[in-house]
């Protein structure tokens, strides 16, 4: 009985390391999940939500694989309130530039999300951002005035947190999410 | 391949349960690429921890919190979420999920945890702390886990650190620590209700609220109250009482960029009974052992960044506690207080820290008890100072940590326990480390001033027409039992999954032995039918003896969607040893729809000392569904397979074994 189940554990152990080694990730949903739980981990004071209690995850130009991504997740409920993706792009196939952006859209981001298309116009026209929204920040040079900071590192998907600035911002992270993190320093 | 299955998901879905099993086929055969589409809902399934992948920073090793992968111990956190998973209702099951570490239920209310083998109702080699503070107890070794009743609401996480750990800890970190963290006021672990019942579970109810005061101030109260049945011997004839005990704790915290100051009181009562050996003349027979107890205890914590490279901790504690037994009394209260500091030096970090602790207390034993002392009273001061210095050198990609503690106690003296670890960072994903470390252990203060002790009775039979009881009594030349322990690790992380192996080899010197004095004498002269014969023993501090064994876990998700996990521990440990050759455990997670889901949890054991636990091969069913987010209920069918089995015996309190049995029971959690 023992070396069989030995055995049958030896055994299927080097199963596994072949099959799961194998495996690539899909970086468009591992990005959107981690959206996901900085939502899930985050606490906007109560005034910033509107009648619907809506979580307002705004975007701008994306991929197609990442809408696909995003629209896996639409609707899910966080405590009381329900994720919704928000396209802040008057025309989405028009390119990012400060007059496609909807400023009265951009007003009820809760997250914006922004990557490298969006960098420029973030760069100029971040004040325009409502003092509450959460800017998450993908792969891009790590000075820049997001909140957090995702990127790959170590084969991994990471993120940093600039703690102390979301504090600023009346923006409560759990320690949860802090622990997991690495803090980075307000520039 | 990744991305044009992901185009066939988006074009074929209705083909997706085909292109599904054409993916298994291969997967089973030989472990194919991976086909199936993967989406952030279905990622969203997996906890947020893993999905980071072995980012869990434990702070239990060396006092320095750590990412796990990178520690130069073997390490095994249970987390909240794997005690929700498996509907985990007390502390000692959430800690069979730990690898190499064998938990024996003695009774309702009993039980014993060991590590890495030297197992028994009071082994004495790992250490046990709440929230860092020690719960052994001096008075027969051991812990007490029915006074350890704490919300398993609140617990944060539980960091099982295997092997020795007394450079950073102290006294008994020998084979291992086992240190359970609860939710702190701050950590906005919300408000959860939890109320179970079932076969085992006859009654359990669990509630944790907590808020913020204000930007600063938080608090958190925790009620809990539970039932849980009484174990009967082989043959039924004997019942246990249930387990019945209640717990309110309040955390009171402030939090600021640089400090934290955190006040905790917390309160217990509980009762339950035991069938406990007792002689009468030649007799001996089995009493029932009424127990009741409750304890109050208070912690304060306060950490302070001094700045960018100087931290400062400090942390008081003061428990009391009245047990009151059938047949013996026992009272405790303990006293603690200890100053850490840490400073950074580029690649230096420095350690050191200083620890006070008192225990007093009183033990009145009955005449019929098997223990008698030649002391009532119990009061042990311990002082201890450590340091440690860790450093990087990172041309070689090398992290060594040196360390060294100097424990000092009135029953035994001083002792001194260095400990030198490293870690070899090989790539992203691939960490060996060894440790080389001398731990130390303190014996009782019931053996220690045993006045006699019933350690033996043997019947009636052919060579002896009485029977004879064998009483040992405390030797005058106590030592401590000192481990010197080498181990060796390896873990490599991939993508979704990760493999954990540590070899591990201790030398024990001078840990318990009984030794017999002179010939047997008759109990009163002449002799009638009440007599018996008494051999007189005596404790010493002689027995040398060694174990050896590897340890291995393995964390794996399947298609980003199914997980496993699993442990396996090989233990040699030398004749009279008490502890298990193998333990394994088989833990998979399996969704089956998005609001329902199942847990499996298989566990097996086998060359098992007779005295410890039967062999055993068995299995948990849970089913979990959640009409709601907020709102759980879970279904656990616990122990199937094997049925009825001794999973402990008490040593010298218990004539016989009890058995656990398999039942199921009903959960349902709320959280608002």
């Amino acid at each position: 009985m023992a070396p069989c189940f030995t055995f049958k554990v030896l055994v299927l152990i080097p199963l596994f390391v072949v099959t799961v080694a194998s495996a690539e990730k899909d970086i468009s949903a591992h990005k959107v999940a981690y959206l996901y739980y900085f939502s899930k981990f985050i606490t906007w004071p109560s005034s910033t939500f509107s009648e619907q209690g809506d979580i307002n995850l705004c975007v701008g130009e994306i991929s197609e694989n990442m809408a696909f991504q995003l629209s896996t997740i639409e609707g899910k409920r966080i405590g009381h309130h329900q994720l919704k993706t928000v396209n802040i792009l008057k025309n989405p196939k028009g390119g990012v530039s400060n007059d496609n952006i909807s400023k009265p859209l951009l007003k009820r981001c809760h997250l914006l999300y922004i990557n490298i298309k969006m960098l420029d116009w973030f760069q100029q026209y971040s004040s325009e951002l409502p003092h509450y929204t959460l800017t998450v920040s993908d792969n891009m040079p790590e000075e820049n005035n997001s909140l957090i900071h995702l990127h790959r590192r170590d084969n991994r998907l990471s993120f940093e947190i600039k703690a102390q600035l979301a504090k600023m911002k009346g923006i409560k992270i759990s320690s949860k999410l802090l622990k997991l993190s690495k803090e980075r320093k307000a520039p | 391949m990744d991305s044009q299955c992901d185009r066939q998901d988006q074009m074929y879905k209705p083909k997706r349960y085909i292109n599904t099993a054409l993916c298994l086929l291969p997967f089973v055969m030989l472990g194919a690429p991976n086909c199936y589409p993967q989406t952030a809902a279905e990622l969203i399934e997996i906890q947020f921890e893993e999905l980071v992948s072995m980012e869990i920073e434990v702070e239990s090793a060396g006092k320095q919190a750590t990412k796990a992968f990178n520690l130069p111990y073997a390490t095994h956190v249970i987390t909240a979420e794997d005690l929700q998973r498996y509907n985990i209702q007390n502390l000692p099951d959430a800690l069979r999920m730990a690898p190499g570490t064998l938990v024996e239920q003695m009774g309702a209310g009993e039980w014993g945890i060991s590590i890495r083998g030297v197992g028994g109702r009071f082994s004495r080699y790992v250490l046990i702390l709440l929230n860092g503070r020690p719960l052994n107890n001096a008075a027969f070794s051991g812990v007490n886990w029915d006074e350890i009743n704490i919300s398993i609401q609140n617990i944060q996480r539980i960091e099982v650190i295997r092997g020795p750990n007394a450079a950073a800890w102290g006294a008994n970190a020998v084979n291992g620590i086992i240190n359970i963290i609860t939710h702190r006021a701050a950590d906005k672990a919300g408000n959860k209700l939890r109320l179970s019942a079932g076969e085992v579970y006859k009654g359990n109810a669990e509630a944790l609220y907590s808020r913020d005061i204000n930007q600063h101030w938080h608090h958190s109260f925790s009620a809990n109250t539970s039932q849980q049945k009484g174990l009967r011997n082989h043959d039924k004839t004997l019942q246990e009482k249930d387990l019945k005990n209640w717990r309110l704790s309040y955390i009171v915290e402030k939090t600021s960029p640089s400090e934290n100051f955190l006040i905790s009181l917390s309160h217990f009562e509980s009762e339950y009974s035991s069938y406990a050996f007792i002689q009468q003349g030649p007799n001996v027979q089995a009493l029932e052992n009424i127990t009741e107890k409750q304890g109050s205890a208070l912690l304060a914590n306060y950490s302070n960044k001094i700045s960018e490279v100087t931290s400062l901790r400090g942390k008081i504690s003061y428990d009391s506690l009245n047990r009151d037994f059938t047949n013996y009394e026992w009272d405790s209260q303990h006293l603690q207080a200890e100053v850490d500091a840490q400073h950074h030096y580029e690649n230096f970090r420095l350690d050191y820290g200083l620890s006070y602790r008192n225990t007093e207390g009183t033990l009145y034993t009955n005449a019929d008890f098997p223990i008698q002392l030649s002391e009532n009273d119990i009061n042990i001061d311990y002082l201890g100072a450590f340091i440690s210095g860790s450093s990087d050198i990172p041309q070689y990609d090398l992290s060594i940590k040196l360390a060294a503690r100097l424990d000092h106690n009135s029953l035994t003296g001083s002792e001194f326990q260095p400990s030198l670890r490293g870690i070899w960072k090989i790539n992203d994903s691939k960490r060996f480390w060894f440790g080389l470390s001398r731990a130390a252990s303190i014996p009782s203060v019931a053996v220690m001033t045993s006045r006699e002790t019933v350690v033996e009775n043997i019947p009636r039979n052919e060579t002896s027409p009485f029977p004879i009881f064998v009483y040992a009594r405390g030797g005058d030349d106590v030592k401590n039992t000192l481990v010197d322990a080498i181990e060796i690790g390896f873990r490599h992380l991939w993508e979704n999954m990760n493999i954990d192996v540590s070899l591990f080899h201790f030398s024990y010197n001078n840990d318990i032995g009984i030794q017999t004095t002179g010939t047997p004498r008759l109990s009163m002269f002449p002799p009638d039918q009440n007599s018996y014969l008494i051999q007189d023993a005596a404790f010493v501090w002689e027995r040398d003896f060694d174990t050896k064994g590897i340890e291995l876990s393995y964390l794996g998700r399947i298609r980003d969607k199914y997980t496993i996990e699993l442990s396996y521990s090989h233990s040699r440990l030398e004749e009279n040893t008490p502890g298990v050759e193998q333990l394994a455990s088989i833990q998979v997670d399996i969704p089956l729809t998005e609001k329902i889901k199942t847990s499996l949890w298989g566990r097996y054991s086998s060359g098992n000392d007779t005295y410890v636990t039967d062999e055993f091969s068995v299995a948990d069913i849970n089913l979990h569904y959640a009409p709601h987010p907020s709102l759980l209920l879970t279904y656990t069918a616990k122990n199937l397979g094997r049925g009825r089995y001794i999973n402990g015996r008490t040593e010298i309190f218990s004539l016989e074994g009890y058995l656990i049995e398999r039942g199921h029971y009903l959960s349902l959690t709320w959280e608002f």
